[in-house]
């Protein structure tokens, strides 16, 4: 996959909270692309410094990925997911007291070979291919739990009815000071053309169903500026009230249609 | 709650008619029985736009109202229709007298939604009224799009809208500036005129209801259909000879005329046969009119950044 027929476009919004603890970057190197967009949590600004931090922790060492062999890229998502979480595990106050603040990550690494993703909490990567729209992470929250219990037999229906109250609560973040659950994929997944990766925080789909997305991606008319732009506006006005910080990266295999049409 | 079919906003059960919009049982009653051809209202593409009341009808196609179930939002649905192809039949079906017509539509479908296509494309050239998609029901096609809020630069001239600070000349610069960023773009417009140019409630302008289609379409049928308007459209694209975006030229200027005078320019074909010049009060805006309404293609400025530049280097000169 080369560089020239990869479009991107991002975008995000506060919603109707105070302030902004999403954060997310994509970039180049070489014929490599990094996307990572993270969803901070923790009183004052402890929520919007994990995330800045993880973000930049994992691009700190981005420039020596387009020099690895690709069988080594899931390696090195997976060492950058340890780093930024010790990074966030160590954020503290000008005393010196420990913010206890975290955030989720998903990050995309796409490369001449396909592409690779990586998942701590609960922030999505859709992949959107022939009019299929589906979710390639898991979510590291509670409910994800409560399924492995149900399935070992540990934990009756009743019970997970119950407990799924508390289902959306992360069990997996950056910032725990170890990670307790990650994924990240083994090898790489091929793109074809006309593919688009969506990656979001919990903002867009609490707010939008997949057909939702779906229908905004595919309506945007291949514009990835577009995508973004509306599933961002697209959520907040569907919800009404009570928008959480919402962050989308919106990326497009578009082939090579994508020349004349202002993509990298 | 009672969704109103002609503007899509919910009401009470009690209320006889909408509102807001006065639409009422009685009144799709009476457009029914004027337009036979229209779809009946509360009908459903794909399971998710309900189609409410029509908005306007031509010889190409039919807009309506509708609602996007799906994204709860006001949509608006063009119908390939065009006159003399098909009749509307059992369950909203387009049906066909012979295999010969139901080819000519089918190409003149394809053309339909080939111009959806390209619209869709250029969603961010926010001149442009957005096209999402086209949805394929009784044996048609639907371009859907985004419902537009504001008038058109008909209503707005005839005074039936009124937009703050907003000037002919604020206009027609706007106007120009649209024209000339699809030209940027490769896009010609070629079926401009003032019921089909938008102002939004901020005045700026949206255009809608291009022409590549319909001109394309023409050269499909004998019919003598009343596509484009006699008045703002080029001769060549009449004629279906080979146009230019510069075609887009020869309805700026005619358009500027109504916009100064308030009458409809002579119909371009007459105007070829008798080489007549537009005429208004002022000379120089009579010299900018006629450079840009040349009734031949080849002595018009092939742009609007030339006519910019020959008009400015005229105005020094006189």
């Amino acid at each position: 996959m080369s560089g020239e027929k990869i479009q991107t476009g991002s975008y995000s919004i506060v919603g109707d909270r105070k302030s902004q603890q999403d954060f997310m970057q994509y970039a180049w190197s070489g014929n490599t692309l990094l996307a990572v967009v993270c969803d901070g949590m923790g009183g004052l600004s402890g929520g919007n410094l994990a995330s800045e931090r993880a973000v930049q922790s994992i691009f700190e060492d981005f420039q020596a990925v387009s020099e690895l062999p690709e069988n080594q890229f899931a390696s090195w998502l997976q060492s950058s997911f340890e780093k930024a979480d010790r990074e966030v595990y160590q954020l503290a106050d000008a005393n010196g007291v420990p913010l206890g603040a975290g955030t989720t990550v998903v990050a995309l690494l796409i490369t001449e070979g396909g592409f690779y993703w990586g998942s701590v909490g609960d922030s999505r990567i859709y992949i959107l291919r022939d009019n299929e729209l589906w979710t390639v992470n898991r979510m590291h929250n509670y409910n994800l739990r409560i399924q492995e219990l149900l399935d070992e037999g540990e934990m009756t229906e009743e019970q997970a009815q119950i407990e799924r109250v508390k289902g959306e609560a992360l069990i997996s973040y950056l910032g725990m000071g170890g990670l307790y659950m990650s994924d990240v994929s083994e090898h790489a997944d091929m793109l074809k053309e006309d593919d688009i990766l969506i990656l979001c925080s919990d903002g867009i789909y609490k707010s939008l169903d997949d057909q939702q997305i779906q229908a905004i991606v595919e309506e945007s008319g291949g514009n990835m500026e577009i995508a973004a732009r509306r599933l961002c506006s697209e959520a907040h006005r569907l919800k009404g009230m009570y928008q959480d910080n919402a962050t989308v990266i919106a990326i497009r295999c578009a082939g090579q249609e994508s020349k004349d049409d202002g993509t990298k | 709650m009672i969704k109103c079919m002609g503007c899509m906003r919910d009401y009470g059960e009690n209320n006889s008619r909408c509102p807001v919009c006065g639409y009422s049982k009685e009144q799709a009653r009476a457009d029914e029985k004027n337009f036979p051809e229209i779809l009946k209202p509360a009908t459903i593409l794909e399971g998710r736009f309900i189609v409410g009341r029509y908005l306007s009808c031509s010889d190409f196609s039919i807009v309506y109202v509708a609602w996007d179930a799906l994204l709860r939002k006001r949509v608006a649905i063009k119908e390939f229709f065009p006159y003399g192809l098909g009749e509307r039949g059992e369950e909203n079906l387009i049906e066909f007298e012979s295999t010969q017509e139901k080819a000519v539509f089918e190409k003149g479908m394809q053309l339909f939604e080939e111009e959806a296509k390209l619209l869709g494309k250029n969603q961010d050239i926010k001149e442009i009224v957005e096209v999402y998609r086209c949805v394929r029901a009784n044996n048609t096609s639907y371009m859907v799009m985004e419902y537009m809020e504001g008038c058109t630069l008909q209503d707005w001239l005839e005074g039936s809208v009124r937009i703050e600070d907003l000037s002919v000349n604020d206009v027609f610069r706007k106007l120009m500036l649209s024209v000339d960023t699809i030209h940027e773009r490769g896009i010609g417009h070629y079926n401009l005129a003032p019921d089909n140019i938008y102002l939004d409630e901020e005045g700026n302008v949206r255009l809608l209801d291009f022409g590549f289609a319909k001109k394309e379409y023409l050269k499909l049928t004998d019919d003598a259909l009343d596509l484009f308007s006699s008045s703002y459209t080029a001769p060549e694209v009449l004629m279906m000879e080979a146009a230019d975006k510069n075609a887009d030229l020869y309805s700026l200027g005619t358009i500027y005329y109504r916009m100064l005078t308030g009458k409809d320019p002579a119909p371009c074909l007459k105007r070829l046969k008798r080489k007549s010049r537009l005429r208004v009060k002022e000379a120089e805006h009579e010299r900018k009119i006629n450079l840009l309404a040349e009734v031949l293609a080849d002595k018009r400025p092939e742009s609007i950044k030339r006519f910019w530049e020959m008009s400015s280097r005229e105005g020094e000169s006189s």
